[in-house]
């Protein structure tokens, strides 16, 4: 009987230290994509992070090999674009915005185009050169013929 | 499918079943004849054996075969799962359709003759301001401008910009006319009715992103403050001493009708690439139009750092009546990393006539956060002397102190308090300023 005991004891114990070993691992970082459309040749690595960073902010207007660039956005309240933001612009949504108000009133230029259903983004960037965008991955997997994962990003 | 198998066994049966009654129905014959045709039937019968076993194994493989296909054909939850799919993906984009249907409204769409793209912004500017002389104080909502932005991508490459602006605003007399102004008793001036200026008209032809050209009515690209230019940019809507008044061209025109050469390039492909810029312009002054100017300005940011440095340079003629001609040099330095947003421009004058000219500031700002920044401003400008009249111009030093309050990208507050020096009458006035700019 003490024996069973022990053992029933054992098997508790060591439920629970798996189960806060569990608890305080912290959940993995959500991973995202930016899609590219595969018409054109585009860099990839930190060149291409580079690259989609100028465009996007319209500090360039062509991809090296003279496409001409579409950038398009996520709505400010989706997490793919809070974690683009975040970590391939590198700023925060209010620098963010006083940019988009200076290229507005300097050059006339407007901020990307937002688009909310990931099944529109990937017709959006399939269907252009030069375009690009980005999702969550699992939002927009399998991603189809026309398009191609760039470059990947972790969440907030 | 599950029926072809079952009737493959079944024929397997029926085969057997047969075979045993063709067995039974064989009578064997004693005697040696009887024994030659027994061994005979014998091995008629095995033969036929080893056939319906053949028939028997083939039937099975069949039947395992149709079995394995079954596992590579659509099942009934599949298409569920795939109506799921298409049902959620239908939903969303009336979703969508809704939304566009609840912007766009029965009424009328407008729609632009020939453009590519067209988009119409603008802003709201408003000021109230209360100025302290040394003999007489005065108070007024001074400051109200409208102005609208247009915006059309008339080809893929061209551009037009337009800004026109319904103004009624009015500042200090010491600002306004600085020559005329009697600095120990502040004054607005007459608001009057509002009028109208076209700000800027410009279009531009971008033949790659380090060529392109800008004809029309364009704001002269010197220094920071003057091209960022637009109140709702800028942390003090009142800009530096040396670019008021507004349209004038205290040390510079503030704005050029001509035409420039302008574009910039990286310097590299990597994350903290730096960037080059430049300006080349030429054109006339509004209240100088026979008078050419001829400028300049050159800009290098560091990557990665947030620092642009930027050097310049003009040639021109401030009067139309005699030769009053002027060389302007100047250099910025704009420092705008982390919470910190630092500008700093000096400009200084070469005349052939009157006294030369000197502006400068420095201006740190500190971001508390999204929503506020904290600035300080120390402004000095020496007017030098009217190339007319030869009079001497006021000299004046002014210390700036103020927040900005943003609770929307599009919306800033403002408070501010202001304490100019002026030398020449010893003057000194102090300023509070409570201003709005609202921009869609």
């Amino acid at each position: 009987m003490a024996r069973t005991r022990a053992a029933g004891l054992s098997v508790v114990v060591a439920v629970a230290l798996v189960a806060g070993g569990l608890a305080a691992t912290p959940a993995a970082a959500a991973e995202y994509v930016l899609l590219v459309n595969t018409g054109n040749d585009h860099p990839s690595g930190e060149e291409g992070r580079a690259m989609v960073q100028r465009l996007f902010l319209k500090r360039a207007s062509q991809w090296p090999d003279g496409t001409k660039a579409f950038p398009l956005d996520r709505p400010a309240a989706n997490d793919a674009h809070k974690a683009f933001v975040e970590n391939v612009l590198g700023t925060s949504e209010s620098k963010l915005q006083s940019w988009w108000t200076k290229l507005k009133q300097e050059r006339g230029a407007t901020a990307p185009r937002a688009v909310g259903a990931p099944s529109l983004l990937k017709q959006a960037v399939g269907m252009r050169d030069g375009a690009f965008g980005f999702a969550k991955r699992s939002e927009v997997a399998p991603v189809p013929d026309n398009i191609r994962v760039l470059f990947t990003f972790d969440g907030s | 499918m599950r029926f072809r198998s079952k009737l493959a066994g079944g024929t397997a049966w029926i085969a057997l079943a047969a075979l045993t009654t063709a067995v039974a129905a064989t009578a064997v014959p004693v005697g040696a004849a009887a024994q030659d045709n027994e061994a005979g039937r014998i091995e008629k019968l095995e033969q036929e054996v080893r056939q319906l076993r053949e028939t028997v194994r083939q039937l099975k493989d069949e039947g395992d075969g149709e079995a394995a296909d079954q596992t590579n054909e659509v099942t009934l939850s599949d298409l569920d799962s795939e109506v799921e799919t298409t049902k959620k993906r239908v939903e969303r984009l009336e979703s969508i359709a809704q939304r566009v249907d609840e912007q766009v409204g029965s009424d009328a769409v407008v729609n632009a003759f020939d453009a590519v793209d067209l988009n119409l912004g603008g802003f709201l500017d408003l000021a109230a301001t209360h100025v302290n002389g040394e003999d007489d104080s005065v108070t007024s909502f001074n400051r109200q401008v409208a102005e609208l932005l247009v915006s059309a991508d008339i080809a893929e490459d061209w551009r037009i910009f337009w800004a026109q602006s319904f103004l009624r605003k009015a500042g200090p007399n010491f600002t306004q006319n600085p020559a005329g102004a009697d600095t120990a008793n502040p004054d607005f001036g007459n608001l009057g009715g509002a009028a109208t200026d076209t700000v800027l008209a410009w279009t531009n032809y971008k033949h790659t992103d380090a060529l392109q050209v800008q004809a029309g009515r364009f704001i002269t690209p010197h220094g920071i403050v003057n091209q960022e230019h637009f109140p709702a940019t800028l942390l003090d809507a009142t800009q530096p001493q040396f670019l008021r008044p507004f349209s004038g061209q205290t040390v510079f025109p503030n704005f050029t009708n001509g035409i420039q050469l302008h574009g910039s390039a990286f310097l590299g492909g990597g994350l903290d690439a730096d960037q080059i810029s430049y300006n080349l312009y030429t054109g006339n002054f509004t209240n100088n139009s026979t008078e050419f100017n001829v400028g300049g300005r050159v800009a290098y940011e560091v990557g990665g750092m947030g620092l642009t440095v930027g050097a310049n340079a003009t040639y021109g003629d401030r009067s139309d009546q005699r030769d009053a001609d002027y060389v302007v040099v100047g250099g910025d330095i704009k420092y705008d990393s982390g919470p910190i947003i630092w500008k700093n421009e000096i400009f200084a004058t070469d005349e052939d006539r009157g006294d030369n000219r000197l502006g400068a500031y420095t201006q740190p700002g500190y971001r508390l956060g999204e929503q506020w920044t904290a600035f300080y401003r120390f402004d000095y400008l020496d007017r030098g002397s009217d190339p007319d009249t030869l009079a001497a111009r006021l000299e004046s030093i002014e210390h700036s102190l103020g927040v900005n309050f943003q609770p929307h990208s599009n919306v800033r507050l403002r408070a501010i308090l202001r304490n100019t020096t002026f030398d020449g009458p010893d003057d000194d006035a102090q300023t509070a300023e409570l201003s709005a700019t609202l921009s869609f």
